[in-house]
């Protein structure tokens, strides 16, 4: 077990100064940390995940982002061990799993309620998986005490679980998991049960020690913006598939689906239908406007969403010539968010277009007409759902 | 104060009335805690303690012709612990009953982790129907297996029919062994309570985290399934144990020369003989000696299951 974890160190490295990670590279994915082949997973009538494919890179921070219930724990669990699927192969650095119990998976796990072992003191239960595998009484020690300064919280090894606050216990169920060194550790929504103030710390801490390790880590979350925070690469699920993988802010700027564009990030959706396709891009009429928005994978006559963020949109009267887009509407509503303001604005009957950006001066007024604009580029085309 | 003033005691309600008596919320706390807990305390101080002290006192005197007289001595644990006939009496009670406690909860253990672990869905049906079993009759039960096990009975009858045997086998019956089957049956659903409440306390994430840490499934039962279901282990052992050791109608009707337990004898001298002396002598000895058990499991375990 510690031979091949030392070799993972050194590949990591290199791996994680290179983030150029293009997915489905077969060559390279015979030896990645993680593959996925066409895993496929039914409770009963429901398809859980349905023929998932994926390859994480070693040393990679992964994200599986999506809603609750979109199979992403599911999958988790496979990896782990814990479930085994209908049909498909995992392989962990280049080796099936398939038949393997969690505990003799190369995996460790860090659960989302921390999992600690109430009947056993911090020390014990940091110590167990080293005592499992018959690892010396001073090498436990030395090992629980280096796992410890790893997560910033020496000096409670005498403590029950019991006498730890929820961010400690998760410190410690995070040592706990990588004290034995495993190629690769799998975390499931570990930081939901703290608080928010905590989680945003946690989350930085979290992607230091995985570069300080360099162990690939497979993150389950359905917070978008802690995958954004933390990951290398995030993968998008719903409804049992992976729908989009990629770096965050390729998924944030390039959504391919309605899903991706609404799940990561807010944005506006207008949905409509395709009236031109022309080689400078496509006319989307929604309601009585014509959106302007870049060329696409459409015909005329099909019905699209065009999506655009709110911070693209600018508001005002007298504003940026270059937009293309361009519509007079009222004011709805001003939030005042603090470092900036939304505003919603009704440009065509039950339209409203959210836009978002530092504060005006004089504060406009609700009932106010006032005119808002972005560019096409900002649009982005996305095939309706169906 | 300007408020209580204001108000008079009609306007006040009881429980409002109640609460000023008291100058702060903990020590109202306090006292409402004492209240609660008043009856069950009162209730086993006269009922069991207080029953207690007498015969422990009484075991520590004399009858001469039918009377108890108050001359202190020790004879009654002297004899006791010396005639030979209670020291069978007490290791076959001690026997038996470590036995079946043994038995009945291991078999506890298995159905309870059955229903909280791999048949969680049937759980409510299974729990039901322990606890049916809880409520039926104990000489009932008692009588059925003399039904099934004696000369005439269903045992009996099937191997003389197949031919196994020529004559009913009497060793069936009054033996330790139909001893042992009547107070497990009796006993099981007993310890699966407590076996159950406990194994509700050990998370799927713990079992999983075990499992994910390098454990067998052998080894997380060991390591963290048991250690952490123990104390509900533990009380159904004691129950069972103590039921089981204090029972003296099951070995009379089942149990034969081989399974006759003290709980027999302890109540020939509080009834026919008139022995009370002695019946409480025996009967002080034989919660020494399961207590004294009970205490070395409990201190053994601590060390063992970490």
């Amino acid at each position: 077990m510690g031979a091949p974890a030392s070799g993972v160190g050194a590949l990591a490295s290199t791996e994680a100064a290179a983030p150029d990670r293009s997915s489905g590279g077969s060559a390279a994915s015979v030896d990645a940390a993680i593959v996925v082949e066409g895993i496929t997973k039914r409770f009963k009538q429901t398809v859980a995940v349905d023929d998932c494919h994926l390859v994480v890179e070693r040393g990679a921070f992964v994200s599986l982002l999506g809603p609750s219930g979109c199979g992403k724990t599911t999958l988790l669990r496979m990896i782990g061990g814990f479930e085994s699927q209908d049909s498909g192969r995992i392989l962990i650095h280049g080796k099936p799993v398939d038949r393997l119990p969690p505990n003799r998976r190369p995996v460790n796990m860090v659960f989302q309620r921390y999992a600690l072992f109430p009947h056993k003191s911090v020390y014990e239960n940091i110590a167990f998986p080293l005592e499992l595998r018959g690892v010396s009484k001073k090498e436990r020690r030395k090992r629980v005490q280096e796992s410890l300064e790893l997560v910033r919280l020496p000096g409670v090894e005498h403590r029950r679980p019991t006498e730890l606050s929820g961010g400690q216990a998760q410190r410690i169920a995070l040592a706990r998991a990588l004290v034995g060194r495993p190629d690769v550790l799998l975390l499931d929504e570990p930081l939901t049960s703290l608080d928010l103030k905590l989680r945003k710390a946690m989350q930085l801490e979290l992607r230091s020690i995985q570069e300080e390790l360099g162990t690939t880590f497979l993150y389950v979350t359905h917070d978008q913006e802690e995958a954004l925070t933390m990951s290398d690469r995030i993968v998008l699920m719903n409804e049992g598939r992976i729908v989009q993988e990629g770096e965050p802010a390729e998924i944030y700027n390039r959504p391919e689906s309605v899903f991706a564009s609404h799940f990561i990030g807010e944005t506006n959706l207008l949905e409509g239908e395709v009236v031109a396709v022309e080689s400078a891009g496509t006319r989307v009429r929604v309601g009585s406007l014509g959106v302007a928005a870049p060329t696409g994978d459409v015909s005329p006559g099909v019905t699209a969403a065009v999506s655009v963020r709110p911070q693209a949109v600018a508001i005002g009267p007298g504003v940026v010539h270059d937009h293309e887009n361009r519509f007079r509407g009222r004011l709805e509503r001003r939030i005042f968010l603090g470092n900036l303001v939304r505003w919603y604005v009704e440009i065509d009957p039950g339209v409203i277009v959210t836009a978002e950006g530092p504060a005006e001066d004089p504060p406009l007024e609700e009932g106010t007409d006032l005119e808002v604009s972005w560019r096409r580029d900002d649009s982005i085309l996305l095939p309706e759902p169906s | 104060m300007a408020i209580r003033a204001a108000l008079t005691s009609e306007q006040l309600d009881l429980s409002a009335r109640v609460a000023m008596l008291f100058r702060t919320r903990e020590e109202r706390e306090r006292w409402l805690s004492l209240a609660q807990l008043t009856p069950a305390t009162a209730f086993l101080l006269v009922f069991l303690v207080g029953p207690l002290a007498v015969f422990l006192i009484y075991s520590f005197w004399v009858t001469r012709s039918y009377q108890l007289i108050s001359e202190w001595n020790i004879e009654n644990y002297r004899e006791a612990l010396t005639q030979g006939v209670y020291r069978d009496l007490f290791r076959n009670t001690i026997e038996i009953a470590i036995v079946a406690a043994a038995i009945t909860t291991s078999l506890a253990y298995t159905y309870a982790h059955l229903i909280r672990f791999q048949l969680r869905r049937f759980q409510n049906v299974l729990l039901f129907v322990a606890i049916v079993a809880l409520f039926s009759g104990y000489l009932v039960r008692i009588y059925a297996w003399r039904t099934i096990l004696g000369d005439e009975g269903i045992m009996n009858r099937a191997l003389l029919s197949l031919g196994l045997v020529d004559k009913p086998l009497s060793f069936l019956l009054y033996s330790r062994a139909a001893a042992l089957i009547v107070l497990v049956n009796f006993l099981v659903p007993l310890a699966i309570l407590p076996i159950y409440a406990a194994l509700q306390n050990v998370s799927d994430d713990q079992i999983d985290a075990a499992r994910d840490l390098g454990a067998g499934a052998f080894q997380a039962f060991r390591k963290v399934t048991l250690p952490l279901a123990w104390n509900g282990v533990f009380a159904a052992f004691s129950f069972t144990f103590i039921i089981a050791a204090g029972d003296y109608v099951t070995p009379q009707l089942v149990g034969g020369t081989s399974g006759a337990m003290i709980g027999r004898a302890i109540a020939d001298k509080f009834g026919v003989t008139f022995a009370w002396p002695l019946g409480a002598a025996l009967s002080f000895l034989t919660l020494a000696f399961v207590l004294a058990i009970l205490s070395v499991i409990r201190f053994g375990s601590r060390r063992v299951l970490r």
